[in-house]
């Protein structure tokens, strides 16, 4: 691409050629021109002399007409007007520069009388002397004692007549070529008088004498003179005959000028360059030199520019030909550069290319020898390419002789024959040092007919293998134990689905659990746990049959498939393995745990369709196990009881994920009534109860709703939706009820007790609804409480802040420590209703009952009896001096909204 | 497509406006003569007399593209009386009035004598004359308004001839009894007298009385002056050439070319010099040459002529000199 945009010519090359076709187009032009010149000259010079002769011919024929008229006079005596017009009407029709000829007679001043009377003989009517003024007027001529009067002219015409009767001794040029004509006597041409009526440019004087002789002497001559002939001549046609030329014809007291009479013609051009042709003569009429210069004008026409411009716009042609055919010759040079240029790129490319990768490439001739190789092929056979290079292939690549790639080097050379492509896979290279995995492609050059050699790439795969393999090994592997990983656990149990949905296999699961590892891990530290779960797994192999497929599921999670035997055989495994925890021990530092097991056991048979399933039950069974007190094996059965609660926990956890999601919960109050000695019950507190409604329509009783939700962590935000909730009703009915609000108790979880963001979300809430926070009590199990003491505190103590009561709830069902109980700031105790149910008939619960009572009368709190079901229980309370009493006997829960229907029917009354 | 259609407009509005132009040259046309003088040309006689026509043609062939020219014809050759001439005159006028010619170019003596000579003498009309016979004296020419061209025949060479082949000095002239013809008789009779010859006169006023008079000049003369036929009553060219070839006894000269069917010899004046001479005078006044720096002159120009079959007829011979040179007459032709 670079080359591409390299100039075709230098600047120095474009200035000289540009100098070089100027200098060529302007040498054309210069040329043509001088050439072009030099033909108008010659042409000019022609025409200039025939010109000329032409000129010098009507001289002659001035000579000619001079000495004729001389001569007719003299040898004639009839000659007189008539037979004048006569021939000066031939003269003037043959001769251009004659105009007219015309006698004038030498009168003696006294014969001018008679001389009249034989004008008007002569049909010239009151002939009288005169004189012409510049005008053309005339004027009496005066007395003299000669007179040269014009007696005669022709053609003539009257504007000729005009001149009849002129004195030429009126006008002293006349006078002097007259005299001067006798005195020599010759023919003497002078300049065109003034006023003279004809168009001519000068007047040739011919004397005539009296006799038939001339005479010899001037003043004989001028004696016997008697007048003479003029001719009138004009030399304007010469100076309009040629477009050519700047004439100029110097005449006695005139000089004619072409410009006057005649356009000089166009100007030319060039007039510097090229000069014009100029000739002069100087021929003599009579006694009278005369000048002729002819004179053509500098320059060359435009007609040679013309030329000149066609000569220069074809050697433009020439020269644009040329540069044409050379540009047309860098071009091609330049393209053949270029593409040699690129064709190097792309090699030097293609053997940066084959030097760089790691593929080894053998070039083979036609017959099997290699003629390049490239590193990576130098490498892989551990040769020079120096050594390689005419090497037949056979010979140079070492080729297990057992395996895939036994006949490999026969099938390449094979295929070089015949042409056709080959690919060898995982061919062993036998090496001095070791053994090469390759695989081999073979691809031969087709020229037109036969093979042109090929090239043999090969490929190290040998590496490529062994990581994919640990790639393998990785993904479904644990890297801690060794052990199959849960992809390859249940890529294993999907096929034994299969088997016993399909074949009628009987395989089984076992889901291993170890009891109290967190317990090593928090106390010993992970890398005692790691070595612990090391430990657990080479326990588990050495106990495990070698079909079986054993995997950490987790951190402290195995799985064991057990493959094909029957379900009585499977848990009879399933059971040796868990009685072999039993003397299980691991011993880090000082301290030794007894580390057990739970196990949960499923059959798989054409029961189970999915491996979700059947996952599902194992776990199912692990949580049972567990749920039993740890270290038990649980045998899942699909309809037994226990079963069945964990299936319906399980199949409850979406509904509670959808009731939250959706606002699927419901809240109900149970209303607490304070037991008045009277015995009378005043209700004072509602406790605020959760439902969830089924898709059924009905409401879900809060223990199975309760028991998923914490068992799957999502008490904490069950928990928040009800304060969520409950604060807004709450906000709501205060306004309703003003100064007697009664107090509403909401439930915590452990789980919530736990959360240390709980108390920034009531915070927000109250801020948010602006509850009274002192209508609102709190209710925490003393299990939570007992959970995180210190976080239990702090949540308790923000409670007492912002004016809320604090009860501790279900007391006495768990395990419930007086000690704890002291640093406890609750306002409430909430005796379990196990005790309470039965305090009429039960004089143990009546008695534990009044302990709790005198606690909590010590501690200043309030109790409230829950499960009071009926009259009796009530009394029995009121007798015990219980606060409070919560149960059906009181009220059965109901919809929170009633309260506000509640208040408008109390309001009302 | 709209080339053609802006074509074929274009086409059609050319078609359309092209005669319409020509057509309104053609009846409004740029009148040239506005931009030239005015030239009148009055002829004494009439259209058809060959003298009268020869001194048109010359006039004309100068004036033409030069000059407006109007002309009128006064025809005092036909109409002779008094009455007659004086209504030419006035028509004439009435014409210098209402044309306002930059110059007036009359014919023969009839113009000048009842026209120029009492109206326009030294007026600020410019008159240029031809054709008056012998002399201007009479009419007192030159004047400042007025020049021209006086006609005469070259009598000398002609008697001198007559006299040479006939070889006798008594003459007869042989015309027309009219004014023109009484003059020539005169000027010719005093050129005979120079030479020395007696010359006689017959002027009739019909064909019978010149053949008459013909034949009695035959009888008593040694040769015949032939003058003009002009106004002689029942003149027959053809009657009267062939009237003379067969009873044609001495030798016949004229000065008239139009009397050469029935004359020997020509010496014949050229009426077009004069209608030329004339019209260059015109043009000449046009240009701002007084009339009176034009001077008054005679004809130059004349033709010798032979007429074989009247010579035959009186049995004269003539030199081969003179008949090489001379014109041959023939009933048709033209100079």
């Amino acid at each position: 691409m670079k080359n591409s945009q390299e100039p075709l010519f230098s600047k120095k090359e474009c200035f000289i050629g540009g100098i070089v076709v100027a200098f060529f187009v302007v040498a054309a032009g210069y040329f043509s021109l001088l050439r072009e010149h030099a033909i108008e000259q010659a042409q000019t010079k022609k025409e200039a002399q025939g010109y000329i002769q032409n000129f010098n011919d009507t001289i002659n024929e001035v000579a000619g007409v001079r000495a004729s008229l001389a001569t007719l006079y003299r040898v004639t005596n009839e000659f007189g007007s008539d037979e004048l017009d006569l021939y000066t009407e031939e003269l003037v029709g043959t001769l251009d520069s004659i105009k007219s000829v015309g006698r004038y007679d030498h009168i003696k001043s006294a014969d001018i009388d008679s001389f009249a009377s034989l004008m008007t003989e002569r049909g010239i009517y009151q002939f009288e002397l005169k004189a012409l003024n510049i005008d053309g007027s005339t004027y009496p001529a005066g007395a003299r004692e000669y007179h040269d009067a014009v007696v005669s002219i022709s053609p003539f015409n009257p504007r000729a007549a005009r001149l009849i009767g002129v004195d030429l001794t009126r006008e002293q040029s006349l006078t002097d070529a007259v005299s001067e004509a006798v005195e020599f006597d010759k023919a003497v041409l002078t300049g065109y008088p003034p006023g003279w009526p004809q168009v001519a440019d000068s007047l040739l004087f011919i004397p005539t004498y009296a006799g038939r002789y001339i005479p010899k002497t001037a003043d004989s001559r001028a004696m016997q003179q008697d007048g003479g002939y003029f001719v009138e001549l004009s030399f304007q046609r010469f100076l309009r005959q040629s477009n050519i030329f700047t004439t100029e014809i110097r005449l006695p007291g005139a000089t004619l000028k072409r410009s006057a009479f005649a356009d000089v013609g166009e100007p030319r051009v060039l007039p510097g360059l090229f000069s014009g042709y100029k000739a002069e003569i100087h021929p003599v009429i009579g006694n009278t030199e005369v000048g002729l210069t002819v004179r053509s004008q500098d320059g060359v026409s435009k007609a040679c520019l013309l030329h000149a411009a066609l000569w220069m716009f074809a050697a433009l042609l020439l020269s644009l030909i040329a540069i044409a055919f050379i540009v047309r010759d860098r071009r091609s040079n330049l393209h053949r550069r270029n593409a040699q240029k690129s064709l190097e790129q792309e090699r030097q490319i293609a053997l940066t290319t084959l030097e760089a990768i790691n593929d080894s490439v053998f070039t083979l001739s036609p017959d099997g020898e290699i003629s390049y190789v490239n590193p990576a092929g130098e490498t892989m056979v551990q040769q020079d390419a120096d050594e390689l290079r005419g090497m037949n292939v056979k010979a140079a690549i070492p080729v297990a002789l057992s395996g895939a790639g036994k006949n490999a080097i026969d099938e390449i050379e094979s295929s070089l024959e015949e042409g056709c492509p080959t690919v060898l896979k995982e061919i062993e290279l036998l090496t001095d040092n070791a053994v090469t995995q390759v695989d081999c492609a073979f691809t031969p050059f087709i020229g037109n007919e036969d093979t042109d050699g090929g090239v043999l790439v090969m490929r190290d795969v040998g590496q490529e293998r062994a990581l994919t393999k640990k790639l393998e090994h990785l993904a479904t592997h644990d890297s801690l134990t060794g052990l199959f990983n849960r992809y390859y656990f249940e890529l294993e149990l999907e096929e034994m689905v299969k088997g016993a949905t399909e074949r009628g296999e009987i395989h089984a699961v076992c889901y291993i659990d170890l009891d109290q590892f967190k317990i090593v891990n928090d106390t010993c530290g992970h890398q005692a746990g790691d070595k612990l779960l090391v430990q657990i797994t080479n326990h588990l192999k050495s106990n495990c049959r070698s079909t079986d497929v054993l995997a950490r599921l987790g951190g402290d999670e195995f799985g064991l498939l057990i493959k094909n035997c029957d379900e009585k055989e499977c848990e009879a495994i399933a059971q040796r393995l868990h009685e072999t925890f039993q003397s299980f021990y691991f011993v880090s530092g000082e301290r030794t745990f007894a580390i057990r097991a739970c196990f949960g056991f499923v059959a798989i048979n054409r029961a189970y369709d999915h491996v979700s399933d059947i996952l599902a039950a194992a776990d199912i069974a692990c949580y049972s196990a567990k749920d039993r007190g740890r270290n038990e094996m649980f045998v899942f059965r699909p309809g037994c009881e226990e079963t069945t609660q964990r299936q319906g926990e399980l199949n409850i956890l979406p509904k509670l994920q959808n009731a939250l999601s959706v606002n699927n919960f419901v809240l109900f109050v149970q209303p607490i009534a304070e037991i008045l000695p009277n015995g009378t019950n005043d209700v004072a507190k509602y406790e605020i109860l959760l439902r969830m409604r089924d898709d059924d329509g009905s409401l879900i009783t809060p223990y199975c709703l309760i028991k998923a939700a914490e068992r799957y962590d999502l008490m904490k935000e069950i928990d928040r939706w009800v304060i969520k909730q409950a604060f807004r009703y709450i906000a709501e009915l205060q306004v309703l009820y003003g100064d007697q609000m009664p107090m509403f108790s909401i439930n915590l979880s452990g789980q919530s007790v736990m959360d240390q963001d709980l108390i920034g979300y009531i915070r927000s809430k109250v801020s948010e609804t602006n509850v009274q926070t002192n209508r609102i009590c709190f209710e925490i199990t003393e299990t939570a409480a007992m959970s995180d003491m210190t976080q239990a505190l702090e949540l308790l103590e923000f409670l007492h802040s912002v004016g809320s009561k604090v009860a501790l709830d279900d007391f006495g069902a768990g395990e419930c420590s007086f000690g704890y109980l002291k640093n406890l700031p609750v306002d409430y105790l909430k005796i379990d209703g196990q005790f309470v149910k039965d305090i009429d008939t039960c004089q143990v619960h009546k008695e534990m009952i009044i302990f709790v009572q005198k606690v909590a009368n010590l501690l200043d709190m309030q109790t409230v009896a829950e499960f009071v079901e009926n009259e009796s229980i009530l009394n029995c309370l009121r007798e015990l001096d219980i606060d409070y009493a919560q149960g059906y006997h009181i009220s059965k829960p109901f919809n929170i909204t009633e309260l506000k229907e509640q208040f408008v029917i109390q309001k009302a009354a | 497509m709209k080339n053609n259609l802006l074509f074929r407009g274009i086409h059609k509005a050319l078609a359309s406006i092209v005669p319409v132009a020509v057509i309104t040259a053609a009846v409004f046309p740029v009148n040239a003569k506005d931009s030239l003088p005015r030239c009148l040309y009055i002829s004494s006689y009439h259209s058809g007399y060959a003298w009268s026509d020869g001194v048109e043609e010359g006039v004309l062939s100068v004036l033409k593209a030069k000059c407006d020219v109007r002309q009128l014809d006064m025809d005092t050759k036909r109409k002779r009386s008094k009455a007659d001439i004086q209504s030419a005159v006035k028509e004439s006028i009435e014409l210098i009035e209402s044309f306002r010619p930059d110059v007036v170019i009359t014919s023969d003596d009839n113009a000048a004598k009842y026209l120029i000579v009492p109206h326009y003498m030294n007026s600020a009309i410019p008159f240029v004359f031809s054709g008056i016979n012998w002399t201007v004296e009479e009419y007192g020419f030159p004047v400042s308004n007025v020049t021209g061209i006086v006609e005469v025949a070259p009598i000398e060479p002609m008697l001198r001839e007559a006299i040479k082949v006939s070889g006798g000095l008594n003459g007869v002239y042989l015309g027309a009894d009219t004014l023109t013809e009484q003059k020539n008789y005169d000027r010719i009779k005093s050129g005979a007298a120079r030479m020395g010859s007696n010359l006689g006169k017959k002027l009739v006023a019909d064909a019978q009385g010149w053949k008459e008079a013909f034949d009695q000049a035959n009888a008593e003369a040694d040769y015949i002056v032939m003058g003009s036929n002009s106004g002689i009553e029942g003149w027959d060219d053809d009657a009267m050439a062939m009237y003379v070839s067969e009873s044609a006894k001495v030798i016949s000269v004229t000065n008239h070319r139009w009397m050469m069917p029935v004359t020997a010899l020509g010496y014949t004046k050229i009426p077009q010099e004069h209608g030329e001479w004339a019209a260059q005078a015109a043009l000449e006044i046009i240009a701002g040459t007084s009339p009176l720096d034009i001077p008054v002159v005679t004809n130059r120009k004349w033709d010798i002529w032979i007429n074989q079959g009247v010579i035959d007829a009186t049995g004269t011979s003539l030199s081969s000199r003179y008949t090489r040179r001379a014109k041959k007459f023939a009933s048709n032709s033209d100079d």
